[in-house]
Formats: C-alpha cells, structure tokens, sequence
C-alpha cells in the first residue's frame, strides 16, 4: 500500500539525515588536534552504523615538549577529573595544571599512567620534559611514569564522546600497547579530510533529497487515488 | 531532523572564526618585539614561548634574553608582570622603562651626566661617570616551570598564575645588549594555517546552507501547488 512506501522513503530521508549529521561533526573538526573522522555506514534496516576512520592524521611538528602524538593505533588514556572515569585520546597537546597535573588541553580530564594512576609533574620543569618512545616521562634525573598507553581489539566498540574523547564499550584491551610509540614536540592533525567530507557531503544530500522526492510522489499518487479514482458517483 | 546538523555547523563556525582571529593576531604581531605566538588548545589558548630571534640594533637600551626568563616590569598598581620586550628608554626620570613605559623590577636609575651604559649578560647595569665605570643596578631574570600558565596581560605582557608553577628569580637566560629578540611567528607557516582554516570554514558555512536547505525542502513537502 501507498502509506507504506511513504515511511520507507521517510526512514530514508531519517538515515540521511543522520549521515549528514555524522559529516557535519567531521567538517565542524577539520582542524581539530588529535581528532579522528567518523564513517558512516549502513547496517540491516537503514540502521545506520558510526565506525571511527583507522587512519590516523597528519603528523605535525610543534616541538613544544608537552605536545604528544602516537605513532601506531594506540590512544592516550585520561580520567576526567570530576566524574572520575577513564577515556581514551589522540589529542596529545597536554599542559600542566596549577596543580601540577598534566592534563587534556581544556583542563578537564588528567593524564593516566600504566600503573593506572594519574600523573603529576610536581616540580618538574616543563620545559626540559623528555618523552621516551615508550611514554616514560622524564625530567632531570626523575622519572614521573608512564603514558598509559592502549591498543583496542575491537575498534567498532569504541564510541565517542564529545569531540575528542573515546569511550570503550565493551572492547578488551591489548596490554602494553605493542605496535604505538610516542613521538615528543609532535601533535597529530584532525584525520577530516575536506575533500572526502565534501564528497560525503554531497552524496548525502543528494539522497536525502531524492527521498523526499519520493515522498512528494507518493503523496501525489495517493491524493488523485483518494480524490479522484474513489470518488462516489453520483 | 536535519537540525542537528545545523547546530554542530554553527558550533564549528564559532570555533573557526576564533581561530582565524588568532592567526589574524600573530601575523599582526609578527613585527613585534617580544611577542609570543599563541595557538588555539580547544576552547581556549595557550601562548607558545619558542626563542625568537635575535636582531643586532646596538642602541645600548635595547636588551634581548637569550633562553629562558623574563625580564620584570612594575605595573603601576605596584604589582609585578613579565616580558621578552626589551626594548627599553629612560623616562622623564631617568628610570629604565619598558616601550610602554613601565619601570624595571627592581628600578635601576640612571643619574644626570651619565654616559654610555654598558649591560652585561648576566644583567649587571654600569655606567660611565668621565671615564670612571659605575654599578647602577642589576636587571634580574625570573622563569616559570611551565610558561605555558602564565596569563597574557596585552600584547608583550605576562602574569603570573598558579598554573605557571614555581617561579624562580634571578636565573637561565643570558641577556644581550644591543640585540632585540624579534617575534617567534612564522609568516609562512601562519598564512597557510589561516588559509586551511578559512577553508575548513567555508566548507562548514556550506554545510550550514546545505541542513537549511533541507529543512526548507521538508517543510515544502505539504505545500499546496
């Protein structure tokens, strides 16, 4: 029946909607540090389907000392400092809080080291902070910890929060992080790519458009057959 | 529906436009002795303290801190902030002040009569009485654990905060007279920035276009021909 066509082009113009919404997200970071794309694909039903890219964005180098990126698919961990929970980040451009904390750029949530701890710099210079390949964090003759760095087995269960956090829902951990070293003075790009976004963009609209096209039709067929056909004689 | 979309656009915009605003400021700057660039981190910002480089003017008032430190200016409410600007003069009183016209921490005089003033790196400020070479005052040095948290005051100007940790006087860097430290920005560099990010811009203003055209498209579905 008619009315039927109508949901199913509606749930269509609805799963563009939310691709668009997904890309909107993606050119909204062009220039983000650290953030990784989303994809968009489409599951059973119209259902759509979020995955992060795997491909990791340009390397650019800041030379700052407390500008971090991976090399590798590992993500940083961070707990956020009010609700005590852990994400995960490649958003490596760290500072030091008044508390001596290294902490995410916007100062909400503190770095965690591989013993599960959050780590602090008391003391040390920033400045003269050295970052070895595998997260060891050294400053004079003092050592402040390790990055608490992790690999996912599963990247499809990770979800995001907000624009640069990584939620884990459900994936184990690889331990010890084996193919991600940590790259000091250096900060990784936004993983959007104008172009493809662009593209994405466009194909998007196209198809959300065509499905309301569809609905117009179908609205049309559906007035003149309850219009015209089924009028009672007179 | 759409209207998320709509929203995350004009999130994005705000975002982009602060930007550009920032790199618009560094390369109006670039030209500024002591300036520091500064680089958008989320929300806020954060300034960068990389060296500049050194320009030789040999005018003798022109100082530039090679390494680490700031020198220490007095704000006329009594309290104390922190430049890279060294280009400095005597005022009405024969005080060293900064451009602006701020006096050194600690004050160093230089009295009537005086001739060539010699700066030494380690800051110590003498000057020629005839031919007789007199200690007026030192200029003195302090750094922070991390530069990073201290807050801009105008231009060239930095205060102190609790995120800039311990803060140590009188250390680090060499000062050179006859030298001005230019600014750390590269034009290049920051004109392409811009470029990429007035890009990034552009491309969002157009999926803000895009979401209203939909939304304009959806409320025309019912429209009587």
């Amino acid at each position: 029946m008619a009315t039927a066509g109508i949901a199913v082009s509606a749930r269509g113009a609805l799963a563009q909607s939310a691709r668009l919404e997904i890309l909107a997200h993606n050119i909204a970071n062009l220039s983000t540090v650290g953030f990784r794309r989303a994809a968009v694909g489409f599951r059973a039903h119209l259902e759509t389907a979020i995955a992060l890219d795997r491909r990791a964005g340009d390397l650019e180098v800041t030379r700052r000392p407390l500008d971090l990126a991976i090399v590798g698919p590992g993500y940083f961990t961070v707990r956020d400092l009010e609700t005590g929970a852990d994400y995960y980040t490649r958003a490596g451009n760290f500072t030091m809080d008044s508390s001596g904390r290294l902490v995410t750029a916007d100062g909400r949530c503190q770095v965690v080291g591989s013993d599960g701890r959050g780590i602090a710099l008391d003391g040390a210079d920033a400045g003269s902070l050295r970052v070895a390949e595998n997260g060891t964090l050294i400053s004079g003759e003092v050592e402040y910890g390790q990055l608490g760095v992790v690999e996912f087995e599963d990247v499809a269960r990770l979800a995001r929060r907000g624009d640069n956090l990584i939620e884990n829902r459900g994936s184990s951990a690889i331990g010890g992080a084996p193919g991600s070293r940590i790259q000091q003075g250096t900060l990784e790009r936004s993983s959007a790519d104008p172009a493809l976004e662009t593209a994405e963009m466009t194909r998007a609209l196209r198809a959300l458009e065509a499905n309301l096209q569809a609905i117009r039709i179908q609205d049309a067929t559906l007035e003149r057959t309850v219009n015209e056909f089924a009028r009672p004689a007179k | 529906m759409s209207l998320r979309a709509l929203s995350i656009a004009a999130a994005g915009g705000r975002a982009y436009l602060q930007q550009i605003d920032l790199l618009s400021g560094n390369i109006a700057n670039a030209e500024t002795v002591g300036y520091k660039r500064t680089r958008a981190i989320g929300p806020t910002t954060e300034t960068l303290f990389e060296q500049g480089k050194l320009r030789i003017t040999q005018r003798e008032l022109d100082l530039a801190v090679e390494g680490e430190g700031f020198l220490r200016v007095r704000m006329p409410d009594q309290t104390v902030a922190y430049t890279r600007a060294g280009n400095l003069r005597l005022d009405n009183d024969r005080n060293l002040v900064t451009a602006d016209g701020y006096l050194v921490d600690p004050p160093v005089m230089v009295p009537e009569g005086f001739g060539r003033i010699v700066i030494d790196p380690s800051g110590l400020v003498q000057g020629f009485d005839g031919d007789e070479l007199q200690e007026l005052g030192r200029i003195e040095l302090t750094t922070f654990a991390n530069p990073s948290g201290l807050q801009p005051a105008g231009t060239t100007l930095f205060r102190e905060t609790a995120a800039a940790g311990e803060r140590v006087d009188g250390a680090q860097g060499v000062i050179r007279q006859g030298h001005l430290e230019q600014s750390n920005v590269d034009h290049l560099r920051e004109l392409a920035d811009l470029v990429q990010v007035q890009r990034a811009y552009e491309l969002n203003s157009r999926m803000m276009q895009a979401a209203d055209e939909i939304l304009q498209s959806i409320n025309n579905l019912r429209r009587k021909s």
